[in-house]
């Protein structure tokens, strides 16, 4: 009998051991296009910029805040666990670190908008001057190569 | 670097614009590159058809590291 309990006590334990190991990775980390942003946005989603001060104020997604990623772990301390949060950067790179570090901290909602501002948004973007509607380098609708230079 | 760009410039046409900025005659250039937190020059600021920038590069480039980063914008 005494043997029997510790089997069942053995049992129990790789049960539990084995739901424990094989759960979905902290409630769920999605990726999202912009419209499925903006759709998380409209539900209250908090956008999170993780791209530099400067890249951010040149032009950001409005509603953004700028959480550069090497900032992120000590920002998010005191961060709601169980709210939403979409994660951007320009390429997916940065944002993808992100999404990792808020994972290990024990978020749960993670909407990662991996294609970036830089190929996954078409929409203007908003400058930290205020302006909606325009960053603050004003293109015509074609890429621009800006040369600084002196004569000197 | 003129000629560099100037070259590019022609190869481009109509798809990507080019924006050669002299920081010590021009204001508007000089307060831009406050703006975009230019310190040094030449620099070259590659911007996406949407105003983000893509990539800063501080100094001399070569003509095919131009060439990839003005074909790389979208």
């Amino acid at each position: 009998m005494k043997k029997a309990t510790i089997w069942i006590v053995v049992a129990v334990a790789v049960v539990t051991m084995a739901l424990l190991a094989f759960r979905p990775a902290a409630g769920g980390v999605k990726t999202v296009d912009a419209a499925g942003l903006i759709a998380a946005q409209s539900k209250g989603a908090q956008l999170i910029d993780v791209r530099s001060k400067g890249e951010y104020d040149l032009g950001h997604i409005a509603g953004a805040v700028n959480v550069p990623l090497d900032t992120l772990q000590v920002a998010a301390a005191n961060w709601d666990r169980n709210a939403t949060y979409v994660v951007y950067c320009a390429s997916g790179v940065r944002s993808s670190q992100a999404v990792q570090i808020m994972t290990s901290m024990g978020f749960k909602n993670i909407d990662h908008f991996a294609k970036g501002v830089n190929e996954g948004w078409t929409a203007p973007l908003e400058s930290s001057d205020g302006s909606s509607g325009s960053s603050t380098v004003q293109t015509s609708g074609k890429p621009v190569l800006i040369e600084f230079y002196t004569d000197s | 670097m003129k000629p560099l760009v100037e070259g590019l410039e022609k190869s481009y046409a109509g798809k990507v614009e080019f924006r050669r900025l002299n920081i010590e005659s021009d204001q508007a250039a000089v307060k831009l590159a406050d703006t975009m937190g230019v310190q040094y020059v030449p620099t070259f600021v590659f911007v996406n058809s949407n105003g983000v920038v893509a990539k800063n590069v501080v100094g001399e480039m070569t003509q095919d590291a131009l060439s990839s980063g003005v074909s790389s914008l979208k």
